[in-house]
């Protein structure tokens, strides 16, 4: 009854104006913080990535960059006009659509430096395996919620079958490092959902299990680690740079524009523009992009905990643990704590997939927690 | 509309199912508030360890592109301000493959500018594959400045320092070099490292005087070339301030490209190789004999009468069937002679001497090129008699310069330096032997010089002072009698000495106008008189008209 009267109260309201009210500004401004930040660090990486793959148009990938930019954040945008059920079905249809594409890829795939996990439309490369990442723990959330209502339905075997079927994909292509991290993420549902010892031992062994005989059977996985123990090895070349660009940066960076290891640096408008960019802006600003990064995920991780729904709780929760965990892991990388795993840093590195996907993921977030009458506070 | 019921349906499920929800939710708090500190734990790391990198990794930044920054290293100049060693900027030229458009039009220009090399090469270099090809190293500031002028497309130069040293060969064991960081590895740029790699350095005046290097170089060189000896080294050294002024070893070697020369020519044969002297060591025996007091000048040794030490025969080259006294002694280099006068020392004393001469360490210059001599580790009787000639015994060029140089001088011995003298480098001394012993000591080196082996050596106009030294050299069984380093020790003017000369060759061979010797007096000694004619109007040494055969013992010495 009160909901009806609200919500009649303000029927003459725009759905614009009713977005604007009910969307977290916090989380949407640290997003947009996150996607200018990318687009102003890739001014600096775009033209030494351009100069190294001998593009004519030193800004081609800071244009490419705006691109995804505007079209995540529209999409964000229009996801987040969605309702917390039609959000999810999307969420649903996404992780369907992952399926068909990914089985595209391992027969129609575009290979890349020796791994098949892109799919040519037009003149952009898809990498569904990103997009499938949050559209699985929406999925996996939606699963244990489901669960916790109504315990008849068979939902555990579900989701690990779903996650089955898609490691066993990423595997395929192969892409040890987006496997790990998808295993990471539903652990953390899993974890969120009240997942029993039991089953956390379950999980931990298998993956540890499956970790030794990727390490085993798989050469470039081997290679990677084997790299990553013996640094002095002269393979290790990204991650050497990297750490030249990080130590050289100082304070205050060596100004912008002025760094000199980018242009040596393969990856370094994707997977270590955060090597890039202390090297040019030095600590302070660094931190200052890890503080919002760090900010949009806790924030996200407090609105899972005062939201009442046990399914936004957990998607949002779990969506936010990706995110996070995406960002340790290339931070990780990026000061060589972790071998290199073809993860990008979130909303900043440049990439069309990931810059999408974790839109995707955003403008779910955003969804989810918008606030609704009855959403938060219960119990509280 | 769908709106009401999208709103409103979770509220109504979420009262239908609140209890069983409320339990699951509550845990979910615990569980998601347990995973954000997780994250924040792996993010408080990560920054801990950003941190470490950027800030306490010290200034690991720019080592990729070292040539950006600018190395400096001060110059070496000679005592008058002659420049040894100066660092200039070069540049590399490489061509940016991308941005030439006509590789043809572009190698033939800069063949222009480029005299050496030729269009058809400066084509291949562009043909290669790669973004930055290169061109050609080390282009001064007027050929960085011609390419400019070329307007040519594409031109990138990258700075890189270089040393360079305007003297060539002249003094190259002197000066040393460095390596391509220009960190000094040899001579005086490894010496002096740590002065010259500072930052704003003054440029460091070393005690070489290049008009003295240049002559001493040039004689050796003739000489080497005439004797056919192996290697040669000499060494001028003030006996006052202990200053080099020069010393050369050759072979030598060029050091702007240390690279192409033999290995064996970088090696300074002066303070480096050791050598069983020989009689050069006679002068020390006898001060030691006057300085303990065991003889005088006018006591004869019976040195025609056979000697034997240990079932050892001492043999005398020139010998002699009368007894002799020590300034006949030593102008006939008598081996017996010298033996008796150190076994009447002893071999403790003597020890000590050559201990206080620096004849039994390192030399203590500011070089790393300065070998430590090799000393028989039992000093036996026999031991003492062949030390007293200048046997049994290894030492480098430089140490016996530095004993004579405290002979000579007054009696003090004078710490050798590279440096020339000044506040900051004081002459550090000690004295060794008293003022007569050292007046007398410069009585016998004149008599060799007027009636002995040293007859050679004399120079119209300059009271020279000397003793020769041919030793055998040690083989395999014994000493080898074929194969001679011959050496002579000089000092001058004779009435108020201030240089010692010393060269030495390896295995010198006899020539035309040796009669068949190959031994000291036929070629270290002339060829240090050479040396002191051109070195002495040099040094300021007052000519003296007639002196070239006034003697001490033949009644010049009353006119001291």
């Amino acid at each position: 009854m009160i909901t009806r009267t609200i919500s009649a109260a303000r029927t003459d309201r725009s759905p614009l104006y009713e977005w604007w009210r009910s969307v977290d500004h916090i989380s949407l401004a640290f997003f947009v913080c996150l996607l200018g930040t990318g687009l102003i660090l890739s001014m600096a990486a775009s033209p030494a990535a351009a100069a190294r793959m001998s593009v004519d148009n030193p800004f081609h990938f800071l244009y490419r960059h705006a691109v995804f930019v505007l079209m995540g954040f529209g999409g964000a945008a229009v996801l987040s006009f969605f309702t917390t059920v039609n959000a999810r079905r999307i969420a649903v249809l996404a992780l369907l659509g992952c399926f068909v594409l990914l089985v595209m890829v391992k027969f129609a795939g575009h290979e890349v430096k020796g791994a098949q996990r892109w799919l040519r439309i037009g003149g952009f490369s898809l990498q569904p395996s990103e997009f499938a990442k949050p559209a699985f723990i929406v999925f996996a959330a939606w699963m244990f919620s489901v669960q916790k209502r109504d315990p008849n339905v068979p939902t555990v075997p579900i989701v690990f079958a779903a996650y089955l079927l898609l490691v066993f994909f990423l595997i395929q292509q192969p892409d040890f490092g987006q496997s790990f991290l998808l295993t990471l993420c539903f652990a953390a549902v899993f974890f969120f959902a009240g997942l029993s010892l039991g089953w956390m031992l379950f999980l931990m062994i298998g993956s540890g299990i499956a970790a030794f005989i990727a390490y085993i059977f798989m050469p470039h996985v081997q290679a990677r680690i084997q790299r990553f123990l013996s640094p002095a090895g002269d393979d290790n070349y990204q991650t050497e740079r990297a750490l030249e660009a990080i130590s050289s940066g100082g304070f205050f960076g060596r100004g912008p524009g002025e760094g000199d290891v980018k242009y040596s640096l393969p990856d370094g408008h994707t997977d270590f523009i955060f090597a890039v960019t202390v090297e040019e802006f030095g600590f302070l600003i660094s931190v200052f992009i890890i503080v919002l990064l760090a900010g949009f995920v806790i924030r996200s991780f407090r609105n899972a905990l005062k939201l009442n729904d046990y399914f936004c709780q957990l998607a949002v929760a779990g969506l936010a643990t990706m995110i996070g965990m995406q960002t340790i892991i290339n931070l990780f990388v990026n000061l060589n704590m972790a071998p290199p795993k073809g993860m990008t840093l979130p909303f900043i590195s440049y990439g069309g997939s990931s810059m999408l996907a974790l839109c995707f993921t955003a403008g779910l977030i955003l969804a989810f927690t918008r606030r609704r009458p009855g959403a938060y506070g219960f119990g509280d | 509309m769908t709106e009401y019921g999208d709103i409103g349906g979770p509220v109504r499920r979420q009262l239908k199912i609140a209890d069983s929800e409320f339990a699951a939710v509550s845990e979910g708090r615990i569980r998601i508030r347990i995973g954000a500190a997780i994250f924040m734990f792996a993010l408080i790391v990560a920054v801990i360890r950003l941190a470490e990198v950027s800030l306490l990794s010290g200034s690991k930044g720019g080592s990729f592109y070292k040539s950006n920054e600018f190395v400096s290293r001060a110059n070496l100049v000679d005592r008058n301000g002659e420049l040894l060693a100066t660092t200039l900027e070069t540049y590399s030229l490489y061509a940016r493959s991308k941005y030439i458009w006509n590789a043809g039009e572009t190698s033939q220009q800069l063949a222009s500018v480029f005299p050496d090399m030729s269009s058809e090469a400066i084509l291949n270099r562009l043909s290669r594959k790669g973004d930055q090809l290169l061109i050609r190293r080390g282009l001064t500031p007027k050929e960085k400045q011609a390419v400019f002028h070329l307007g040519l497309p594409g031109m990138v130069f990258q700075a890189e320092p270089q040393r360079v040293y305007p003297r060539g060969a002249l003094a190259a064991h002197i000066v040393g070099f460095t390596d391509v960081d220009m960190k000094g590895i040899a001579g005086a740029e490894r010496a002096f490292e740590e002065d010259l790699s500072q930052e704003n350095a003054p440029a460091m005046t070393l005690s070489v005087d290049l008009r003295v290097q240049n002559a001493v170089a040039d004689e050796l060189q003739k000489s080497l070339v005439h004797f056919k000896a192996d290697t040669g080294a000499a060494i001028v050294m003030d006996v006052r301030s202990g200053e080099i002024l020069a010393m050369a070893s050759l072979p030598n070697y060029d050091p702007n490209r240390p690279d192409t020369s033999l290995p064996q020519n970088l090696y300074n044969h002066a303070s480096m190789s050791t050598y069983e002297l020989g009689s050069v060591f006679k002068p020390i025996t006898m001060a030691m004999a006057l300085e303990e007091g065991v003889t005088n000048l006018t006591e004869k040794f019976p040195v025609q009468n056979p000697l034997k030490v240990r079932d050892k025969f001492i043999r005398d080259d020139h010998p002699s069937k009368t007894p002799m006294a020590m300034p006949e002694i030593l102008a006939e280099s008598s081996n017996r002679g010298t033996a008796m006068m150190a076994l009447r020392v002893g071999g403790v004393q003597q020890q000590a001497f050559l201990k206080e001469l620096g004849l039994m360490d390192r030399v203590p210059i500011e070089l790393v090129e300065s070998a430590a001599p090799q000393v028989q580790r039992e000093w036996q009787d026999i031991t003492t008699v062949t030390v007293s000639y200048g046997h049994g015994i290894s030492v480098t060029p430089l140490a016996l310069t530095t004993a004579i140089a405290a002979l000579v001088n007054g009696g003090e011995y004078v710490k050798p330096t590279l440096r020339k003298r000044d506040s900051v480098n004081p002459v550090e001394k000690r004295r060794v032997i008293t003022r007569q012993t050292s007046e007398t000591v410069q009585d016998l080196m004149r008599y060799v010089a007027t009636h002995g082996t040293g007859r050679n050596a004399r120079v119209k106009g300059y009271a020279v002072m000397g003793k020769t030294g041919t030793a055998d050299k040690p083989s395999v069984d014994g000493y080898d009698e074929r194969r001679l380093v011959s050496s002579f020790i000089a000092a001058f003017p004779y009435d108020d000495p201030a240089y010692v000369v010393f060269v030495t060759f390896d295995e010198p061979k006899a020539v035309e106008g040796t009669y068949g010797y190959a031994t000291a007096g036929w070629n270290a000694a002339p060829t240090t008189g050479r040396i002191i004619e051109r070195i002495a109007p040099m040094l300021g040494v007052r000519r003296d008209p007639g002196p070239a055969t006034q003697s001490p013992f033949s009644g010049g010495r009353a006119m001291r």
